[in-house]
């Protein structure tokens, strides 16, 4: 009992410096700034590791996985956003990026290519409710933080506007 | 500032934005914000080949238009224009300084040829793993993932190619490496680090940009950015299985 729990304690931490690795890499190749680096990568382990908590014993997450995964890491990016001094997007795409069906997207092409429609159809469903799915997560949230803030601006201008 | 010179500054902004692969959405939105801030009536449509934005001036209506030839993610830059964007909210500088600024962050600095190709082995080590593979396929996809994050610059900052040319180019070198690797380091499978090796160049992130223009109700840049996905991930997977069947036919 004791070592499984150790086990798969152990399975977080590995998966979490994989995700890690897995969200700073690609943040290297568009550029991101030096000083938000490692912020985008914690924000992709943190999302990986709450989509993870859900099933931990597969890697290839459902659809309520990664919903789950890209709310916590839309959350992640408004609010960093607001603590950090940089646009949502930037801790936004590195976090998405583990979750991200381009994988999926191949594998529909190469299905087509080899005559196996089926297979085909089966990826290509994948990668579109993926994206729907990851799509959906990120602008929920964007909503929210959107809705929030013109809610307080009007608050503030309120004086102003009905003298 | 000349309301024409508004006009000018907020399109040049808006359009690098586009460029360096923002949300259509934002970029509107920053346009009108700049326009907003000195009092200019005007109206933005950004798409993923260009952006309008037609405003009233004194001497009529005024309408600007630029042209995006090319498009690639830059985080840093997105980050810096949308500091820019509200400064000029905030503090509305004159117009020599605003285009300085604009001069500086076209310019600015970028990650090393090597930080780039490690980044490349990284990802495609780690995605080769998490999709799978064994250590060893990682490590082939390690070492895959360095020699195309080495060649896709070459590629990639040539704009007398032509996009298709340049995927084409990335899916036949990751096909090839792959196939090498797979031969040469024993107990790979090179279905795997062939995956691994294109999570570098798949446009996943331009497939949920797309999916969220169409949330939005931007359905024409929606539409365009998913026809585009969809034909890099057609182009990738046509150069890497022409590459890997190459490999195959040379070396039985």
């Amino acid at each position: 009992m004791e070592s499984g729990r150790g086990l798969r304690f152990l399975h977080f931490v590995k998966l979490f410096l994989l995700a890690f690795i897995g969200s700073i890499a690609p943040a290297v190749a568009i550029n991101i700034e030096k000083r938000l680096l490692l912020w985008a990568g914690l924000g992709g382990a943190l999302g990986y590791c709450v989509a993870l908590a859900f099933n931990p014993y597969s890697l290839s997450f459902n659809i309520a996985q990664i919903f789950m995964g890209t709310v916590f890491v839309g959350l992640y990016s408004e609010l960093m956003a607001t603590y950090l001094k940089a646009p949502a997007t930037v801790f936004c795409i590195p976090g998405i990026f583990p979750f991200v069906p381009g994988v999926s997207a191949y594998q529909t092409v190469l299905s087509l290519a080899n005559n196996e429609f089926n297979q085909a159809a089966v990826y290509g469903l994948n990668t579109v409710f993926k994206s729907f799915t990851i799509a959906f997560g990120i602008m929920i949230v964007t909503a929210f933080f959107r809705f929030v803030r013109k809610q307080n601006k009007r608050g503030e201008n309120l004086p102003s506007n009905s003298k | 500032m000349e309301q024409e010179q508004i006009l000018e500054i907020a399109l040049q902004i808006g359009s690098t934005l586009l460029q360096y692969g923002a949300e259509t959405y934002r970029v509107e939105e920053t346009i009108k914000r700049i326009c907003d801030s000195y009092d200019l009536n005007c109206e933005p449509f950004a798409f993923t080949t260009g952006v309008f934005a037609s405003a009233k001036v004194e001497k009529g209506i005024s309408t600007v238009f630029k042209r995006i030839s090319s498009r690639k993610v830059d985080l840093t830059k997105i980050a810096r224009l949308n500091a820019l964007s509200r400064r000029i909210q905030r503090e509305k500088p004159d117009y020599k300084e605003i285009k300085e600024e604009l001069d500086d962050i076209l310019k600015c600095k970028t990650y090393s040829y090597g930080a780039f190709a490690l980044s490349f082995a990284f990802t495609a080590s780690v995605y080769a793993y998490l999709f799978g593979g064994s250590y060893t396929d990682a490590f082939a996809a390690l070492i895959v993932g360095i020699l195309l994050g080495l060649i896709h610059p070459v590629f990639a900052g040539n704009s007398s190619l032509f996009p298709f040319i340049q995927y084409f180019a990335d899916g036949f070198a990751a096909g090839i490496l792959s196939s090498v690797a797979s031969i040469l380091i024993p107990l790979t499978d090179v279905y795997i680090v062939i995956i691994g090796a294109l999570t570098n160049l798949l446009p996943g992130v331009a497939l949920t940009n797309g999916v969220r223009d169409l949330l939005h109700g931007d359905n024409i840049s929606g539409v365009t950015r998913l026809g585009e996905a969809f034909i890099v991930v057609a182009v990738l997977a046509f150069g890497a299985g022409i590459g890997l069947s190459l490999w195959n036919l040379g070396g039985v």
